[in-house]
C-alpha cells in the first residue's frame, strides 16, 4: 500500500518509514562553516538597543539652552548704507570748510572785468626785494583769496576808470607847485 | 533572546539551514548568519521559530542567488558545484554522500527544498508549508514525488514494489 493519501487536500499523515528516506536522513549535512564566535559577537552588537545615557541628555540640554540664549540676546544688527558719491561733491579734506561769502560781494564776471580794467602789472613783483611792503601785502591777499575765495577782495573805489591795484600802498599825493593867484580874483 | 539560547539554536540548526540555503546560493553561511542576526534584532521572538528561520533563510538565499546572478553568472554555477553537501558517511552500507548530493542536485528546486527541510531540517509538512508559503498537502505531494525521483536516480528499489 502506498504512503500517499487518497485525499491530497487534507493534511497528510506522517509518512511511513521509507528506506530511502531513512538512508538519506542518515547522511549528516556538512558542518556549517560558520564562525561561531563572529556570529555571537555580531549578534551581541545587533542586540544593542539605542540607549539615551545621562551625558547625552545633558549635552543635548546644554546645547539647546545655549542656542536659545544666543537667539534671545542676539545683538541688534548694524546696517551699513553705501551712499553713492555725488558727481560734483568735492573730496573730503581735513581743512574745515569756510562758509561762502555773501553773494553781493562776489565780483562780476572776470571777462567783463578784464575788458574794463587792465590787470595790474605783477611782473615786477618778483624782482622786488622780499621786504617790500607791496610784495608782502600781495602775498597776504593771495593767501586770503586762496583760503576763503574771491569774496574777500575789496571793492573797486571808482566806477569806470582805472584804479590803483588793491595791493598797492596808497601813495600820498605829490606836492605840486603852489597855486597861482588868479587874475580875475583881483 | 539570550546568548545561550542563540548558541543552542546555532548548534542545532545551523548545519541544516546551511544545507537548505545551499539549494539556491553559493554563500549559504552568510545567509544563515544574517537570518540569525535578524532573529536577534526581533523584540519578540516569532511564535513558530523554526519555520520562521527557514523562511528567512529561503528568502535570503533566493535574494543572494539573484544578486549573484546579476553580478557574476559563474557564481550560480559554483553554487550547483558546491564542495560538499553531506559529510562522508561512516556506514559503508549506507548511501554514498556524493551520489546522494548529485541526485538531489538534479531535482527541481521546489521539490528539493521540501526534501531537505523535511529530512535534514526536521520540519513537519505544516512547518514547511509555513516556510515556503504553500499548503501542507502540496508539500507532501512534492516530497513524495521527489523521493520517487531520487529512487530512480539512485537505483534504489521501491519499497512498495518490493512488497508487491
Amino acid at each position: 500500500m502506498s504512503d500517499v493519501p487518497q485525499d491530497l487536500n487534507r493534511p497528510p499523515p506522517a509518512p511511513g518509514p521509507d528506506p530511502l528516506a531513512a538512508a538519506l536522513a542518515d547522511l549528516q549535512p556538512a558542518p556549517a562553516e560558520l564562525n561561531r564566535d563572529r556570529l555571537m559577537f555580531a549578534a551581541g552588537a545587533a542586540s544593542q538597543r539605542p540607549v539615551a545615557r545621562l551625558w547625552m541628555l545633558t549635552a543635548g540640554f546644554l546645547a539647546a539652552m545655549g542656542f536659545a540664549a544666543g537667539m534671545y540676546v542676539r545683538p541688534s544688527t548694524v546696517v551699513y548704507v553705501e551712499r553713492p558719491p555725488s558727481a560734483g561733491a568735492p573730496a573730503r579734506s581735513a581743512v574745515p570748510e569756510v562758509p561762502p561769502p555773501a553773494p553781493e560781494r562776489v565780483p562780476a564776471r572776470s571777462e567783463e572785468r578784464e575788458r574794463s580794467e587792465p590787470l595790474p602789472d605783477l611782473r615786477g613783483l618778483s624782482q622786488r626785494p622780499p621786504g617790500d611792503p607791496d610784495v608782502a601785502r600781495w602775498l597776504r591777499v593771495r593767501n586770503d583769496v586762496l583760503a576763503a575765495g574771491l569774496g574777500l577782495l575789496p571793492d573797486r573805489g571808482s566806477r569806470g576808470g582805472p584804479s590803483a591795484p588793491y595791493y598797492a600802498t596808497p601813495t600820498p599825493p605829490k606836492p605840486g607847485p603852489p597855486p597861482q593867484p588868479r587874475d580875475d580874483q583881483e | 533572546m539570550g546568548p545561550e539560547q542563540l548558541g543552542d539554536l546555532v548548534d542545532r540548526y545551523a548545519a541544516a539551514l546551511v544545507l537548505y540555503a545551499r539549494q539556491w546560493c553559493a554563500c549559504p553561511e552568510d545567509v544563515v548568519q544574517t537570518a540569525f542576526l535578524k532573529l536577534v534584532r526581533l523584540r519578540t521572538p516569532p511564535d513558530n521559530l523554526l519555520p520562521w528561520l527557514y523562511r528567512v533563510v529561503r528568502n535570503g538565499a533566493i535574494d543572494a542567488s539573484r544578486a549573484a546572478r546579476r553580478r557574476h553568472k559563474y557564481e550560480s554555477a559554483a553554487a550547483t558545484a558546491a564542495p560538499r553537501w553531506f559529510a562522508p558517511s561512516d556506514d559503508p552500507t549506507g548511501l554514498d554522500a556524493r551520489s546522494a548530493a548529485e541526485a538531489l542536485a538534479e531535482l527541481p528546486v521546489e521539490i528539493r527544498e521540501i526534501i531537505v527541510a523535511h529530512l535534514w531540517g526536521g520540519l513537519t509538512f505544516e512547518q514547511i508549508a509555513q516556510a515556503v508559503g504553500s499548503s501542507a498537502a502540496t508539500c507532501y505531494r512534492r516530497y513524495a514525488a521527489g523521493l520517487e525521483l531520487l529512487r530512480h536516480h539512485l537505483g534504489a528499489v521501491c519499497p512498495t514494489s518490493r512488497k508487491t
